[in-house]
């Protein structure tokens, strides 16, 4: 059996184990191992298994990981994301879905200092829904709002999801985080479009809420100025060279706790609280990680990332259809398995097709994250859907998954809008990397 | 087999402050390297190295208390459709292939750093035995086996006290 046939048996035999429940980077992991035993030699399996946990766990590019994870953490355990709320709803609360409004625009706050998807959705759900629930606006449109807001956490720097993409495919991160900006605001504008749509159509979804005052909505602009001054503090350092991205992230952990302490709202229960929280999230990421480049040394003597690159450079079908395909699979992809999983799984296939396409790999990082994006809100899995359903059990009581899921709708319309729309106007993600870099 | 099961948990515990308390390590010591080059041009010696060590006795240390929180990612979507007890049944299984894995995992640490040892690897600035830091990473690995291999014994347990 030819090495190209070992790896697609062992893609369909991981694929099967994964509908098991088993922890997808111990699959990656076992699969990447008996596939490179059954190619290579079981002694040089056994030999590189190790080192690949080691190297990981020690690599310095990938502390980065817990350090920005942990920056998100405290922001959250430390009050910041309902300042965000408070500035937001001041704003536009008045407007008809104004509420929704404000969740969208502090989902892209919050991610400016939480890399992560499902953290800022939990955040936004625990200080948005109580809100919107006061005001009597539909479940749908609520929890649709908070669940889909969370996915612009991912493309706001800092990002997890872009991070990874960074190291996977040897990318800028610095370039990577400030390509992320423009679309993360596009994409707002988009999903704040989408609400205003959904209660034009129907007024009940979102009605008005309190009138503030000139005086309390300048006053209220002080929850916008942390946030703003921490990502200043990080993003600049990172762009302007005097960070590398690991020196960035602690920056930035110092920078919330700085900010915390300023304000009265830290408190040592807080502090513990984020750190066990962030070894819980950086220890699933890491792990996924061993087990993504134990797995991708078995593709890689399998040479199907090369087959595949070849196969589909041989299409007779123009470049855009080639990455609609690809974006079409990631879409599929992202409705089954978790993001970063993934990406860790596909890049290693995926990457060396769009970069002989021609397209440019800082732009494909942006595209990738808009779709794994779609991913986290679309059934069956949709995990920021999980995650608001779970927080909305807590904070506002009985709410349906059928009206969540409902309620996501309008904004991947969006999302897919934003796809077309940068596909069609690289400019919008290149024009800050290209300037700065 | 209660009061080893105690002991593990005791264990865990410790060994997730420990893990805390390296990624607080971790900002601190970039976080003052910075500073320190920034305003006295006088970055810490050899920062990245302890930073990257931190980074692993975390990732080391929050083996089985990631494990006991459950936070790897597995696809439910087949497996929720089952009974409670069919659910069970492919855990138990899932889980033997995962003690199973992570022993061997393990073994290979363990020589991978004897093989460290033997070969004297030492950082490259400041001169750290780096072997003990992968015997460490082995030991964590074995802990962590232990707790998968207590899910099995628990639902063996349980099996037998329902018969």
């Amino acid at each position: 059996m030819n090495p190209t046939s070992v790896g697609v048996i062992g893609i369909l035999i991981m694929v099967a184990i994964f509908f098991t429940k088993m922890p997808v980077a111990y699959v990656m992991t076992m699969v990447g191992f008996i596939g490179f035993s059954i190619l290579m030699s079981v002694d040089s399996a056994l030999n590189f298994l190790p080192s690949n946990f080691y190297d990981s766990f020690i690599s310095y590019d990938l502390s980065t990981i817990p350090l920005y994870v942990l920056m998100g953490q405290l922001a959250f355990n430390c009050g910041i994301s309902r300042k965000l709320y408070n500035t937001g709803y001041t704003f536009l609360g008045n407007t008809r879905g104004g509420l929704a409004m404000a969740t969208v625009a502090s989902c892209t706050a919050f991610g400016a200092v939480c890399g992560s998807s499902p953290a800022t959705a939990a955040t936004m759900a625990t200080v948005g829904m109580p809100e919107m629930r006061r005001f009597g606006y539909s479940d749908s449109l609520a929890a649709g709002s908070v669940a889909s807001g969370g996915g612009l956490g991912m493309i706001m720097p800092p990002s997890v999801v872009l991070i990874i993409y960074g190291i996977l495919t040897e990318q800028s991160i610095g370039a990577l985080f400030v390509s992320g900006i423009l679309p993360a605001i596009l994409m707002t504008f988009l999903f704040i479009a989408c609400v205003y749509i959904t209660c034009k159509i129907d007024p009940t979804k979102g009605p008005k809420g309190e009138k503030f005052t000139l005086g309390q909505k300048i006053k209220s602009l002080t929850g916008l100025l942390d946030t703003l001054a921490v990502f200043v503090l990080v993003m600049s350092g990172l762009f302007f060279g005097f960070f590398t991205p690991t020196e960035s992230a602690a920056v930035g952990v110092f920078g919330v706790l700085a900010v915390a302490v300023i304000r009265k709202e830290l408190t040592w229960k807080a502090f513990v609280k984020s750190l066990y929280e962030t070894l819980q999230t950086s220890s699933m990421i890491l792990f996924l990680i061993a087990g993504a480049v134990v797995f991708s040394k078995f593709l890689a003597v399998t040479r199907i990332p090369f087959e595949v690159a070849t196969w589909v450079s041989g299409f007779d079908l123009p470049p855009f259809m080639i990455l609609a395909i690809i974006v079409g699979i990631y879409f599929m992809g992202g409705c089954f398995m978790d993001s970063l999983g993934l990406i860790m799984l596909t890049i290693p296939v995926f990457y060396p097709v769009i970069l002989n396409l021609g397209y440019d790999p800082i732009w494909f990082g942006v595209i990738i994250v808009l779709v794994t994006e779609m991913g986290v809100i679309t059934p069956p899995v949709g995990i920021n859907v999980y995650v608001v359903y779970g927080v909305c059990q807590n904070v506002v009581g009985d709410i349906s998954l059928e009206a969540i899921f409902k309620g996501i709708f309008p904004f991947l319309m969006a999302t897919l809008l934003g796809i077309i729309i940068i596909t069609i106007f690289p400019q919008i993600v290149l024009f800050l990397p290209n300037l700065l870099y | 087999m209660n009061s080893l099961f105690s002991f593990f948990d005791k264990l865990q515990d410790y060994m997730k402050m420990a893990a805390a308390f390296c990624v607080a390590a971790m900002a601190t010591i970039t976080c003052s390297d910075v500073v320190l080059r920034a305003t006295i041009n006088h970055p810490i010696f050899g920062s990245e190295e302890l930073v990257s060590v931190c980074a692993l006795l975390a990732m080391s240390f929050a083996l089985p208390y990631s494990h006991k929180k459950d936070v790897h990612i597995g696809v439910e979507i087949l497996v929720r459709l089952f009974s409670k007890k069919t659910q069970s049944i492919i855990k138990v299984f899932t889980d033997i292939v995962s003690v199973i894995l992570m022993a061997i995992v393990s073994w290979r640490i363990f020589i991978f750093a004897g093989s460290m040892a033997a070969s004297g690897e030492l950082s490259m600035n400041l001169q750290l035995p780096m072997y003990y830091c992968a015997y460490i990473l082995g030991v964590c690995f074995v802990i962590f086996s232990i707790f998968i291999l207590k899910d099995i014994i628990i639902f063996f347990k349980g099996a037998k006290e329902e018969r």
